[in-house]
């Protein structure tokens, strides 16, 4: 049920995601609605990113999906949580640009292998050496390339449970199918995984622990 | 020994998925059972490996409040942008997909200039076909005209001159007709004289030859 009271303080007693969606849908309340996004921006350019393999698609597909919060506010469910509501139209926002680009596979051929390296975004500390920076460079795009070769019901369940931290229940939810199937999906996209990254394993990890201490497993 | 099923496993690697009672007893399992051990180690390792890929964080966007139809139509016009601007310019410098971009790029925007030459060309010749054609007919038109002008002169002159022979032999029949009729009739007048002459005689002759009334 939308609160009465005025956003802002609404907003300052804690208003949750499902309360200012309510706003959004039945006061057009653009205030809660930029909360939601801001709230929101940062996760689903994530999603969008790590679904398409491409910085700049991930950035399109965000923005994207927040024009569909907007325009398909009426359709939102009050009883269901927004979250669920907006990583579903985040993922069928990715698995079109997927669609999309296998209908063209000649302009998602490079996806962004080279462009990584030209502009070096995704690395993670500026700061490192240049050799330690190049490694990491070099660990990322390996993964990349891995995440990109898995089926897309594979990359969603991986991304959503290790890099987004959902539940295997959150995540059934999103995706409409029983929780044993999303754990199902998961063993599936770690196996191949395993599999795809194991060449490198043996190679990089050396270089990796000399320098960095391996992190404790399970800490996600 | 009976092992754990691997959804269960799946569930264990995550801290938040199972009730510690649950973790407890797979804990005991692990200890004890080297295939699952390395199952999860071989899993633990590819999700490790997943952290190499980190994405920086976006600068947070300037604190204002912008009313609501100006954002939604700002985030269209930014997702369209960026849309066009990575279709217009690739994003990366791969000749193969450069070269694609750009044989697609020219052949969007070469497909609606040469569907509109086309199209003019189309309708020149179209036209030219028209005025061809309006032409042509206007001057087998004048043609037919002109040949059905001679041909009715022609006829004209042919009633005319059968016209003329027609009256100059009704004149001619006339002519002859009243000559036989003249002829008839001087002929007539002459047996009637002929006839009265002898009338005359034959009335005179008896008159004389009769005796008188007593």
């Amino acid at each position: 049920m939308p609160s009465i009271l005025p956003f802002p303080i609404a907003a300052f007693l804690g208003l949750t995601d499902e309360q200012a969606m309510g706003r959004v849908q039945s006061h057009d309340d653009e205030q809660a609605f930029t909360h939601l996004a801001r709230r929101w921006e940062e996760p689903i350019r994530r999603l969008c990113t790590r679904m398409t393999g491409d910085e700049h698609a991930g950035q399109d597909l965000a923005q994207e999906t927040f024009t569909r919060v907007y325009i398909h506010r009426h359709h939102y469910r009050a009883e269901a949580r927004f979250s669920t509501w907006l990583w579903r139209i985040a993922l069928n926002l990715c698995h079109d640009e997927l669609r999309r680009r296998q209908r063209r596979p000649a302009d998602a051929s490079g996806s962004l292998d080279d462009l990584q390296d030209l502009i070096g975004s995704s690395s993670p500390d500026d700061s490192s050496a240049p050799d330690q920076a190049a490694l990491a460079q070099e660990q990322s795009r390996l993964v990349r390339q891995a995440l990109d070769r898995l089926p897309a019901p594979y990359r969603a369940v991986l991304i959503l449970r290790h890099y987004e931290n959902l539940k295997f229940r959150e995540i059934a939810d999103v995706l409409e199918i029983p929780e044993g199937t999303v754990k199902s999906r998961m063993t599936e996209a770690l196996n191949r995984l395993a599999q795809l990254l194991r060449p490198s394993v043996a190679s990089a990890a050396p270089a990796a622990t000399a320098r960095h201490p391996v992190p404790p497993l399970c800490t996600v | 020994m009976k092992h754990p099923d691997q959804n269960t496993w799946i569930a264990y690697l995550y801290q938040d998925e199972l009730p510690p009672a649950d973790r407890a007893k797979l804990d005991t399992h692990l200890a004890e059972c080297r295939s699952c051990r390395q199952q999860l180690e071989s899993w633990n390792l590819a999700r490790q490996r997943l952290n190499a890929w980190s994405l920086p964080r976006q600068r947070p966007a300037p604190r204002r409040t912008l009313p609501l139809l100006r954002l939604a139509a700002s985030i269209a016009l930014l997702a369209t942008t960026f849309a066009l601007g990575r279709h217009a310019f690739p994003a990366q410098p791969h000749p193969a997909a450069l070269r694609q971009e750009i044989a697609t790029h020219l052949a969007q925007t070469l497909r609606p200039q040469l569907a509109e030459e086309l199209a003019a060309g189309f309708q020149s010749a179209l036209q030219d076909s028209h005025t061809l054609q309006e032409e042509t007919f206007t001057r087998w038109l004048a043609d037919y005209a002109a040949v059905q002008d001679h041909q009715r002169r022609q006829d004209l002159n042919n009633i005319q001159q059968a016209i003329v022979r027609l009256d100059s032999q009704q004149r001619a029949d006339y002519a002859e007709l009243r000559r036989e009729m003249e002829t008839m009739a001087i002929l007539t007048d002459a047996s009637f004289r002929h006839t009265q002459e002898q009338l005359f005689q034959v009335a005179s002759t008896s008159s004389e030859s009769w005796p008188e009334n007593p």
